[in-house]
């Protein structure tokens, strides 16, 4: 008897289109319980996805309780306790938003997913070892452990280091790399002066003019630097910022009416 | 080991809390004294099924892996239903290969609670109670003859 309910039993766990079903039957009714306490709550909650719903019902819980004492203090018409009480509510509910969906504890060392789902870094890396399929635990979505992405927020670094030594270093941010074709906003920079020209020519002699360096008519400054690159241009040979361009701009016009004057002074 | 038993403790204690401050219809469930790894819970049959009116007493077994590891989630009230053995073994996708850790105590008990009123009976645990589900004027009679052996409960069956 009891060996037959075991084979029985087998072949029930093995994944199958009528497991799915079942599933769909359950979360349909799943749902509709929740949607009872919802309303029970006298709270107006927007529709949300379902394994949302079903995933957010710690906060409709905590909610539901702070709601009904909010309720007696409405009685007693509204004092300051009712605001600082709405006050916490508030900061519950945008508290739990940042709760990672595995330990149900504010994130620490938070990643998301591409799916967007929050988690901690050591939580999601044990899930994935423990889940074959590496699917995100809320929306079933694959997921890869290269493909999180780390979320740094402001004095992110003071939070301690991973105790437990089995899990790996959360993986770094991949920012998006600068694109090849960023070399052609040289172009877009004047050229007109020929001051890219003048920079290659004198080697690793870089010449700048500036207004107020001018001891005499129109004085030139050559300086001696390590590397090609202008103080004010960075790497990509781009001004960083508005200002520098500026300045730039000036000192080359005024370098090109010295050249052109200079020129006049040699010829005649 | 006593760092992963602390968060799989810190885990619960949220669950319990949530617990607790819910209003959960027809569901309950607390920890065994003070070991948080063993709950007991409770289940009523939801209004308008057969098991209107019936409470059934379960256990959980919360691995030291939890929640990467479903719980043993058992009726200890003798459950006559397609998907539940003798033992009180539940067939239920998300206990085994469907479990994720984003559900909880609450959700599978709710689970459990629809599972009652909506059974698969194309893989049952129980064929007896899977071949005569559809007629549920028999269902019903059978079902609290077996609850009233089990709890010594009588249940109307008008
Ligand atoms: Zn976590
Ligand atoms: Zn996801």
């Amino acid at each position: 008897m009891s060996d037959d309910v075991e084979n029985n039993h087998e072949q029930n766990s093995v994944p199958n289109d009528q497991s799915l079903n079942t599933t769909d039957d359950i979360s349909t009714v799943r749902r509709r319980n929740l949607n009872r306490v919802n309303e029970s709550s006298d709270k107006n909650e927007q529709p949300q996805p379902m394994i949302e719903e079903i995933d957010e019902t710690t906060s409709t819980t905590t909610t539901t309780s702070t709601t009904t004492t909010n309720n007696n203090n409405n009685n007693k018409n509204t004092n300051p306790e009712t605001k600082e009480q709405e006050n916490t509510e508030e900061e519950k509910e945008s508290n739990n938003q940042f709760e990672c969906n595995i330990c149900f504890d504010d994130v620490s060392e938070p990643v998301v997913t591409q799916c967007g789902h929050l988690f901690c870094w050591s939580c999601i890396f044990q899930w994935l070892q423990y889940n074959a399929s590496q699917q995100c635990p809320v929306c079933k979505a694959p997921v890869t452990e290269e493909k999180l992405i780390p979320i740094y927020g402001r004095g992110s670094n003071a939070t301690d280091p991973r105790k437990n030594r089995s899990i790996p270093q959360r993986p770094p941010g991949r920012p998006e790399q600068v694109r090849p074709n960023q070399n052609n906003s040289n172009r877009t920079y004047p050229d007109v002066f020929g001051a890219n020209q003048w920079n290659t020519q004198f080697g690793n002699v870089s010449i700048s003019a500036g207004f107020g360096l001018f001891p005499g008519l129109f004085g030139l400054h050559f300086y001696q630097q390590n590397n090609n690159n202008n103080n004010s241009i960075n790497n990509n040979g781009r001004p960083q910022n508005s200002a520098d361009f500026e300045s730039l701009l000036l000192s080359r016009i005024f370098f090109a009416i010295g050249i052109i004057i200079l020129f006049f002074i040699l010829v005649n | 080991m006593s760092k992963t038993d602390s968060s799989v403790t810190k885990r619960l204690q949220s669950e319990l809390m949530a617990l607790m401050m819910a209003s959960s219809p027809g569901i309950s469930a607390f920890p065994d004294g003070d070991n948080m790894f063993n709950w007991t819970g409770t289940i009523q049959g939801a209004a308008g099924t057969v098991y209107e009116g019936m409470e059934f007493k379960m256990s959980l077994k919360f691995p030291t892996d939890y929640p990467f590891k479903p719980p043993t989630v058992k009726f200890e009230t003798s459950c006559f239903h397609p998907n539940v053995d003798p033992q009180g073994t539940i067939c239920l996708d998300i206990l085994k290969e469907k479990w994720s850790p984003i559900y909880n105590v609450r959700t599978l008990l709710l689970s459990i609670q629809s599972l009652l009123g909506e059974p698969n009976n194309d893989s049952p645990l129980n064929t007896y109670a899977a071949s005569i589900w559809e007629n549920q004027e028999e269902y019903k009679k059978v079902l609290v003859k077996k609850y009233h052996e089990a709890t010594g409960i009588t249940i109307s069956t008008a």
